[in-house]
């Protein structure tokens, strides 16, 4: 069933959205560009998307799957402009640094640097964002047996072993164990 | 670094980056022209047919939920437009088709408005990957029973997806320790493997709130077993085992909005029969829809997902007031009850109840890693120490910490290489396989992947490969108390001509935590200040790595992974 469209772009909607998830979607773009200017070209880009195509949302999990989603293409674009101008760039890019004050855990931020992009929006998405792997894929665009292989390189190269004290590689791909809780028994 | 403590950090580090002001202000203006702009070229946005299938977006007060999902519930209204189907006068209803919540572990009996509310848990609506990782197809999480008297048998069919069956199986840790190891191993890669749960598509183990801890012989077990059937069921009832069978959509109905979007059963049908212990049956027919409902907020704790039950009936979006909680969720209208036998034929239901689909294949999470790590580096003579001297190390920067660097003497005593495992050692208790439940098979296909290597039942290894026993003291130099890591400490390395190779097998064992006080696991252990423990690590070598040089533990552990001019190699010979 189709329903009537909006003439209008509601801007309370907008600037809510903008306001609810504006951090996340800022957070995701600095993990996923690891440079404040492209970052902050994502943002923006993100909210105006928003403005433009009117997505409709049946929930406000809804909105901040898109709004992550969205960021994720617009990350990809500037990464691949980047990739393009990249003998240009290099010298002006303003690239986080683990060793400024302003970092609160250099030894983390260092040890980040080593993930890739992708595997390093997967652990964002995943201890930050709380998202399963398939939930991630939705986001990204991935598979989610890709999204287990970014999560479990990851934790491979941060030496990550998993709380439940299980062996790492093959606990990876069940993420419905052991996260349930029951009132009763 | 644990994954908890991972967590921790890294939510910590997150928190101190958002969206300064400045941009969030620049940014709105950028809306505002937008906005005010025409309507920008259809073709630039491709979200644009899904826009048209979906309502316009509606506010709604959704703070502070524990988890992020949107809420669906499977309402399912008796009565409200009885129908007659197959020319049969019309029946009363003889059993009741009803939702059940499985956050509350009850079945919702109807409300005021003569629905049947469906809180919908979110943490049991999940995606699957096929063996071939491409197929996917959503368990919806909607669930729902049957309830009447003298049911015997009972026939469903779903129109749009499939139907899949939900059980429980709940026991004592206790009674059923073999059990309680295999539910908690269970993933996708082992299904169809193992003595208890071989038959089911997923197992899903879940804590039960009881105040035990994990290793209380009282401690209860649930497991949530989930086995797709088909388009039609037909299944056998009996009290003591109820029946909830659940929603299932393949990836070309599942709905754009993530998997707890379920706008492709708008219009689907579900046709239930029930087969009574005379006979006789009755067939119920329910309409099911998509619409909007108001929400209250449920009542349930924080480790509930189902955060908001729709109330009510379905509202026209139009209505729905600023600001309100709403949900947008699935709904049912009996259209037909009728005293007849199923319609649909069962020749062909519970098409995949004699087998659970294909496992994930390892390869799809695991690959092979190498067994020895060659670094462009060669070890300097101030890093070098013979046997039985002692080196200084600090494990903060190879994240095994808390943040603060422990500082700790490593001194080794002894090393030995061994063909089989020390005796001292259980193989399924105080090892890796421990790791994986015991299970010393699973282990084994999981090496063979990763390694090349198996592990025999009396702890014999493959050929060419050998275990290296190596026994340390290490000290806590610091005034505080700590914790350390044990796979942490070193690894076996070699130190040739060409460089330092790095074993990439890891840790197979330890052991020196007797005595300690605190909840140890054979990985972490205890180390007051000043403090000084023996322990005993046991690794697994590709036999290649003696003929690389001269065999060292290289402290702390990390190979490449780490600043190579900080580590400290110890001699073995």
């Amino acid at each position: 069933m189709s329903l009537p469209r909006k003439n209008r772009i509601d801007l309370d909607d907008v600037e809510a959205a903008l306001e609810r998830w504006g951090d996340t979607v800022y957070r995701l773009a600095v993990c996923r560009l690891r440079n404040r200017a492209d970052a902050q070209d994502a943002f923006q880009d993100v909210f105006l998307a928003l403005v433009r195509t009117r997505p409709a949302f049946s929930s406000r999990e809804h909105q901040k799957a898109w709004l992550l989603r969205t960021c994720c293409n617009c990350c990809n674009d500037i990464a691949r402009k980047r990739m393009r101008h990249a003998a240009e760039a290099l010298d002006d890019l303003d690239v986080i640094d683990p060793a400024a004050e302003h970092v609160s855990d250099p030894a983390l931020t260092r040890a980040l640097e080593a993930l890739t992009d992708r595997q390093r929006t997967a652990v964002h998405l995943r201890y930050f964002e709380g998202y399963s792997a398939e939930e991630i894929a939705r986001i990204t665009g991935e598979k989610p047996a890709t999204v287990r292989s970014h999560l479990f390189r990851a934790r491979n190269t941060l030496k990550i072993k998993l709380t439940s004290g299980e062996e790492l590689p093959c606990m990876s791909e069940n993420s419905n164990t052991a996260t349930t809780s029951c009132k009763r028994a | 670094m644990h994954e908890r403590e991972f967590e921790h950090r890294y939510h910590q580090l997150q928190k101190s980056i958002t969206a300064s002001d400045d941009l969030k202000s620049a940014t709105r203006m950028l809306m505002r022209e937008a906005a005010a702009s025409p309507a920008p070229d259809a073709s630039a946005h491709a979200s644009e047919g899904a826009r048209e299938k979906q309502p316009a977006p509606r506010r709604m007060k959704r703070a502070g939920l524990a988890v992020a999902a949107c809420v669906i519930a499977l309402l399912l209204a008796f009565g409200t437009l009885p129908a007659v189907l197959s020319g049969n006068s019309p029946a009363e209803p003889q059993f009741a088709v009803k939702a059940y919540a499985d956050a509350l572990d009850e079945v919702i009996e109807p409300n005021d408005a003569g629905l049947v509310v469906f809180p919908y848990d979110t943490k049991i609506g999940f995606q699957d990957t096929s063996a071939e990782g491409t197929e996917e197809g959503t368990y919806t999480g909607a669930l729902f029973t049957v309830e009447g008297e003298s049911i015997t048998r009972v026939q469903a069919t779903l129109s749009e997806g499939e139907l899949y069956r939900y059980s429980f199986d709940r026991f004592t840790l206790g009674d059923e320790p073999e059990k309680a190891r295999e539910l908690l191993s269970w993933k996708p890669t082992k299904r169809g493997t193992g003595t208890y749960y071989a038959d089911y598509d997923y197992v899903i183990s879940a804590a039960v709130d009881d105040d035990l801890s994990h290793a209380d012989p009282d401690k209860q077990m649930q497991a949530r077993l989930i086995k797709r059937l088909g388009p039609t069921v037909d299944l056998a009832v009996s009290d003591s085992e109820p029946l909830y069978l659940g929603l299932w959509l393949d990836e070309a109905s599942a709905g754009a909005g993530g998997m707890f979007d379920v706008s492709a059963l708008e219009g689907a049908t579900l046709t239930v029969t029930a087969q009574f212990d005379d006979g006789t049956f009755q067939t119920q027919t329910i309409d099911l829809h998509v619409g909007w409902f108001a929400c209250e907020r449920a009542a349930f704790d924080e480790g509930s997902a189902a955060d908001l039950v729709p109330v009510g009936e379905p509202l026209d979006e139009a209505v729905l007031s600023e600001g309100a909680d709403a949900c947008r969720t699935l709904y049912g209208i009996t259209s037909g009850i009728a005293n007849t036998p199923h319609p649909y034929p069962l020749d062909t239901a519970n098409e995949h109840a004699g087998a659970p689909v294909d496992a994930l294949p390892l390869e799809s999470v695991l690959s092979y890693r190498g067994t020895l790590e060659p670094a462009d580096y060669t070890a300097g003579d101030g890093q070098v120490r013979a046997a039985g001297e002692h080196v200084d190390i600090a494990l903060a920067e190879s994240l095994s910490g808390a943040g603060e660097a422990q500082p700790l003497e490593v001194g080794l005593i002894s090393a030995e290489t061994l063909s089989t495992l020390p005796a001292s050692y259980d193989l399924r208790a105080s090892t890796q396989v421990a790791g994986m439940g015991g299970d010393l098979d699973y282990f084994n296909v999981c090496r063979r992947v990763t390694h090349g290597f198996t592990v025999g039942e009396d702890g014999s290894l493959s050929e060419e490969f050998s275990y290296v026993v190596v026994r340390l003291d290490v000290t806590n130099a610091s005034g505080e108390a700590t914790s350390i890591v044990a796979q942490d400490l070193g690894a076996p390395c070699a130190l040739g001509p060409q460089g330092v190779t790095f074993s990439s097998c890891g840790l197979f064992a330890a052991s020196g935590w007797e005595g300690c006080e605190g909840d140890n696991t054979w990985q972490t252990i205890p180390l007051p200040a000043h403090e000084t423990r023996s322990l005993e690590l046991v690794y697994i070598v590709d036999d290649k790595l003696f003929e690389a040089g001269e065999l060292a533990l290289s402290c702390p552990a990390g190979g490449l992974e780490q600043d190579l001019a900080q580590v400290q190699f110890l001699k073995m010979r």
